[in-house]
This record gives structure tokens, C-alpha cells and sequence, in this order.
């Protein structure tokens, strides 16, 4: 078992103005699961996602990832877990946009204390999985928004993370684009990755193989999913990407 | 990450922001430029009196008699002989040398030469540390008969001889034939911006009966000056005590007369001489401190609302691993990169302001190693001390509410 959330509770402000974001959450999540975490706006998503990667503490519940004990964490053992355990997807990409997209890759090695010549050779390697080779030496602004969100699970990919976060990883993207992202997503998870991503889309969402749903703040539904899309079943073939599905 | 990666992290942003970084790190270019004017022209002027007192002989009194001191009757020599005799004797003074002076031409052959002719003792020569570069000293015979002998200054020597050997010679001073026996080692310009080499001594028995011989046996006692060195700088003090003390009683001064004499220290005259470039300095040291103060200021300033600006940024490298350490290093090495910087252009400015000071006022300056050690100093902890605040502030922030940060 990769992380088990046990009873998971969050909420902000005090007293009168007590909000509660989350509520007795409990799941476990397996390794080389895709986990779809679906609900409206407001529904805790997002909390949910912030304290699975260690951006936010649960007020109380706890969180088991990967064996350890994630309530007593001292902030940098948590920045060395997010660094090397998970990769975080933003909606919006989050690349420096001082720097190229290689740089952006490498970031993450930077602070794991690899050295320069090796971070850029795994960097490399991490666009080449994502088919971006060609754009390495790129501005993030010189790149379209699909190419920004590839740039970014690169980064995400390139300590070999046991968990990718995605959190609305298509949000910002045309559904064309949205679907060679999602084509990207699952192929890692098909290579073993364990991926949890946030959206409040449908047919995002059903790309994953399992779906919990939040509404208020409590989960209302977790299981897998039947009628799972796979983007290989249309036939098309990701440019630089050679994935052909099980179609 | 280490402070390398922290250094090419800042390099980046202050490219970017080069305008910026440029107008804030203009406080600290005046505050290392002040630091290094002010070094180079204060250890400039220190030098100087070093020099000066090293050439004049360090360690060194010299007591003058004053006119019209004692009672009614104006009498210049009240300074004899065996008061220098006094003077020597006391247990804190090495040695003490009686002096007479008068101008008078000097001719050899067909040159002459109009210089100052100095009456002493051996002892002259070692109060002023002052040691021969050809010949010898009088000896106690020549001292004792008045013999005529001249050992001749270094500029004299040029003049009259122009390379020549003047051991052995003759030369004429007020006409008496005179042998020099010796030629002094150049000391150069004194405090004053006399030259010191311009100048020959004889014995004083000599320049008293032979030169400037006066009438009656009290003018054949009397001095015009005693110079006395003193053993070492902190006895300088009660030396002058001790003098004070035995001349007034050789003088039979009672406790309600003035002292018809003067002690100088010429060393203290000589660093008074040298308070304009002081005071300068001062004033360099005041403009350092309030630029590097400032300097400081705007330096934290411009952190702050560099730190407030990249929010987003330090939520996103906190999200993928980046400890609060790193951020802090990465915020800290930039404000430390832009003084070094600032640090660097003082330092050229610096030195650069003080080269023209010195052409312009002709004071004498010293730009040492200690320059670029103190601009880096200064730079540096100016950066440390005004980019710990603005850097520990994005070391604090939350990572989530960092990552929503527009």
C-alpha cells in the first residue's frame, strides 16, 4: 500500500468561524492505482490533494505514505519527501518562467543536491519521455499550453516519484490538448506510476480506473471505474509518443 | 542547495531586473567607495608621518630657548652647553646634542654653494639616527681643538663635487679652509618640505671659535637648540618631565618665573600637520556609514518586495522539495550578490576618487590589499545583515498559500 488516509478532517478559521473543508476522510490507495478525486468547487478537492502532497496538515486524522507516519513531520523531512516520493501537476503549469524548460525539469534535482552534469542528463531524459526533446532550450512563454503542461510532468517525472499529484491538470487546456495530456497520464500509469488527479470533469475524470467523490467536504463515492476511457482506443497516435492503447 | 546554486539563482534575477538592481545597489557603491577613499588617503597620511618622523629620528625632543624670558634683559642663549650635558645624563634620555646654525657660502674651486652650516656634536647624528654614507665622524680630537673639519650633506656633496669623491678635499666656508671628512646618507624632505640633505656640520667648538664666534664666554656657552632622543616612546613622556625639571633648576627659575625655554615634540607637530587629511577622512567615514546604512535600507527594501513579487515562485519550489533553508539561501545570495557587486564598482570608484584627491590636494595615499578585503568585507555584511530579513520571511512562507499567490 502506497498511502492510507485514516478519518482525515480540515478546517480553517476558529471558534464561530470554524469552516470544515474536509471531513472524516478515509481511504487507501494502492501502487500503480489512477485515482480520479472528483466533486464541485468548494467540495475539498483541493484540501485533499494539498495534504496527500504534504502542502497542508489534516487538523486531525492521519496520513500514512508510503510506511511513514506523516503527522509529526518536521517541514524539511516533508520538503525532502515531496521532492523525491511526489510529483506535483499544476492546473496552471507553475514553470519559472526565467527559466528554460529544461531548467524547469532539473529544478527538483537541484534540491535533491544532484550534481549538475547528471541533472541535466536525467532532465533531458524526463522530456524525452514526454516527447519534448526538441523544445528543451525553450522560454516556458515560447511554448504552448499543452507543451507547458508536458514541460511540467516532466519535472514531475524526473526524481522517479512513487506518486504523481495532477491537480485539474487539464484545466487550462483545449480538449484536444487535454486528451494528449491525459494519453500522457495514463501511459505512465500503465508504465506503474501511481498517479491521484483532481478534477471536477466528467470525461477526465473518467479516464482514471478509480473515482472518489467528494461533495461538502465528505467523501460520497469511491469505486472503480467500469467504463474507463482509454485514449489509445481512438487510434490516434501521440506525436513523439508512441502509444497506441489496447484498442 | 548550496550556495553556488543560490548564486546562479540570484544572477538570473538580478539580470533581469537589472535596472532595479543597479539604482539599489547604488547606496552601497558610495559606502565602499567612501570606505576605500577614506582608507587610502588615512593610511596615506599615516604613512606620511611615519616617514616624516621616521626621517627626523623617532623619538625625538627638541628644546629651544625663548627670548626675553628672564627678567628685563633679552638674552637669546639661554640654552648651554652643559645644559645638553644635563640632558644626557637623565636616565630616560640616550643621547643629547647641542646645536648652533648660521647660513653661509661654501666654496670649492670655482663652485659655491650658499647652504646652512650646522655646529654639533657626534651625538647629533645618533639622536636623528642619521648614519654616513662615506668618510667618518669627527673624532673627540678634532671635537675637542676645534679642528676644521666638515662632513657635508648629501645635496651639498652633489652640488659641489657632482659626483666626484669629497673625502679628503678642501672647501671654504666664510673663507677658512675646511677639510671634509665625511658625506651624510640623503634623508630627503622633512615635515616641513625642507630639504634635509642641504646642509653641513662641523664641530661646535669649530663653528663657535672659527664661524660664528661671538664676544664674551657666556655667548661662546649658549646654544641654539638641544635635540634629545629618548630611549623609547612611552619614557617620551616623563623625559619631557625630567628636563622641565633640571633645566629650570640649572636656569635658578623659581616656582613664580616662566620657563625660558621650549620642549617640542616634533612627532605630535608632524601628526597635527597631517589633521586636514584626518578630518577629511572623518568625513569620508561619516559618508560611509550613512550610505552603507542607506544602502542597507534599500537593499532590504527591494528584497522585500522582490520576495513579495516571486511568492508564486517560492511556492513552486517548495512544492517540488525545496526546504525553507534553500529558499532562505536562495533569497539571502541575492542581496549578498547585489552588494558584492555594488562592493566592486565602490571599490574602483573608491580608489578612483582617492588617486584624484591625492593629484588634486596632493595628499599622499596608500590603496593597499586591505581595500578590496575591506569593500568585500563591508559589501557582504551589509548584504547579510539587511537580506536575513526579507530572505527569513520567504523561508516562513506556507507552501499552499504561497502556490495561490497571484
Amino acid at each position: 500500500m502506497l498511502l492510507k488516509a485514516i478519518s482525515l478532517s480540515r478546517s480553517y478559521g476558529h471558534d464561530s468561524t470554524t469552516t470544515v473543508a474536509l471531513r472524516d476522510a478515509s481511504f487507501d490507495l494502492m501502487d500503480g492505482e489512477f485515482v480520479a478525486i472528483m466533486g464541485p468547487s468548494g467540495s475539498g478537492k483541493s484540501t485533499l490533494m494539498n495534504i496527500i502532497g504534504l502542502l497542508d496538515r489534516p487538523t486531525s486524522g492521519s496520513l500514512i505514505f508510503a510506511g511513514e507516519h506523516t503527522a509529526n513531520l518536521s517541514p524539511d523531512h516533508a520538503a525532502r519527501l515531496r521532492n523525491c516520493r511526489i510529483g506535483f501537476v499544476f492546473q496552471s503549469y507553475n514553470l519559472l518562467g526565467r527559466n528554460t524548460a529544461l531548467e524547469n525539469v532539473e529544478l527538483p534535482l537541484v534540491y535533491a543536491g544532484v550534481r549538475r552534469r547528471e541533472r541535466e542528463l536525467r532532465a533531458a531524459e524526463a522530456l524525452d519521455k514526454v516527447g519534448l526533446s526538441d523544445k528543451a532550450q525553450r522560454w516556458p512563454l515560447q511554448l504552448s499550453g499543452g507543451e507547458q503542461q508536458r514541460i511540467a510532468i516532466a519535472r514531475a517525472l524526473v526524481t522517479d516519484p512513487a506518486l504523481i499529484l495532477a491537480d485539474e491538470p487539464t484545466g487550462a487546456l483545449d480538449s484536444r490538448t487535454g486528451n494528449e495530456i491525459m494519453a500522457l497520464l495514463q501511459h505512465l500509469n500503465e508504465q506503474g506510476r501511481t498517479i491521484i488527479m483532481v478534477t471536477h470533469d466528467e470525461i477526465v475524470g473518467s479516464h482514471a480506473s478509480r473515482i472518489i467523490r467528494l461533495q461538502d467536504g465528505t467523501i460520497i463515492g469511491d469505486q472503480d471505474v467500469p467504463d474507463r476511457v482509454l485514449t489509445g482506443s481512438t487510434g490516434r497516435k501521440l506525436r513523439g509518443w508512441g502509444v497506441t492503447g489496447f484498442g | 542547495m548550496n550556495w553556488w546554486e543560490g548564486f546562479r539563482i540570484a544572477r538570473r534575477a538580478l539580470w533581469v531586473n537589472r535596472l532595479r538592481s543597479f539604482l539599489t545597489m547604488l547606496g552601497i557603491v558610495v559606502g565602499v567607495a567612501s570606505v576605500i577613499a577614506m582608507v587610502a588617503l588615512g593610511s596615506g597620511a599615516k604613512a606620511q608621518v611615519e616617514e616624516q618622523i621616521r626621517s627626523f629620528g623617532a623619538n625625538v625632543l627638541v628644546i629651544e630657548p625663548i627670548a626675553g624670558q628672564s627678567g628685563g634683559g633679552a638674552r637669546l642663549g639661554t640654552l648651554t652647553e652643559s645644559d645638553a650635558r644635563g640632558i644626557a645624563g637623565l636616565p630616560p634620555v640616550r643621547a643629547a646634542a647641542p646645536s648652533v646654525r648660521g647660513r653661509a657660502q661654501i666654496v670649492r674651486g670655482n663652485r659655491n654653494w650658499s647652504t646652512t652650516v650646522n655646529g654639533t656634536t657626534v651625538d647629533y647624528f645618533v639622536v636623528r639616527d642619521w648614519p654616513l654614507s662615506a668618510g667618518r665622524q669627527f673624532s673627540s680630537k678634532e671635537e675637542s681643538s676645534a679642528d676644521k673639519v666638515v662632513l657635508i650633506g648629501h645635496t651639498v656633496a652633489q652640488e659641489l663635487f657632482q659626483g666626484g669623491n669629497p673625502i679628503g678635499a678642501e672647501v671654504r666656508i666664510l673663507n677658512a679652509p675646511f677639510q671634509v671628512i665625511g658625506v651624510l646618507a640623503a634623508k630627503g624632505q622633512s615635515g616641513a618640505g625642507t630639504n634635509q640633505d642641504d646642509v653641513v656640520f662641523v664641530p661646535i667648538s669649530t663653528a663657535k671659535r672659527r664661524l660664528f664666534g661671538g664676544g664674551d664666554d657666556g655667548d661662546r656657552q649658549s646654544v641654539a637648540y638641544i635635540l634629545a632622543k629618548i630611549v623609547s616612546e612611552e619614557k617620551v613622556g616623563p623625559a619631557v618631565a625630567q628636563i622641565q625639571a633640571l633645566l629650570r633648576q640649572h636656569h635658578r627659575l623659581g616656582s613664580d618665573r616662566d620657563s625660558d625655554f621650549i620642549i617640542i615634540n616634533p612627532s605630535e607637530a608632524m601628526a597635527l600637520r597631517n589633521a586636514t587629511t584626518t578630518t577629511f577622512a572623518w568625513l569620508l567615514a561619516s559618508i560611509a556609514s550613512v550610505s552603507l546604512l542607506v544602502g542597507g535600507i534599500s537593499i532590504m527594501n527591494i528584497m522585500l518586495v522582490s520576495v513579495t513579487e516571486r511568492t508564486r515562485e517560492v511556492g513552486i519550489r517548495l512544492a517540488i522539495g525545496a526546504r525553507r533553508k534553500d529558499i532562505r539561501t536562495q533569497f539571502l545570495m541575492e542581496a549578498i550578490t547585489l552588494c558584492l557587486l555594488g562592493g566592486l564598482i565602490g571599490l574602483v570608484l573608491g580608489a578612483g576618487i582617492a588617486i584624484a584627491a591625492g593629484r588634486l590636494a596632493g595628499w599622499p595615499i596608500f590603496i593597499g590589499l586591505n581595500a578590496p578585503v575591506l569593500a568585500i568585507a563591508f559589501s557582504a555584511s551589509v548584504g547579510l545583515l539587511f537580506g536575513w530579513y526579507p530572505a527569513s520571511r520567504a523561508a516562513r512562507l506556507e507552501p499552499m498559500e504561497a502556490l495561490r499567490h497571484e
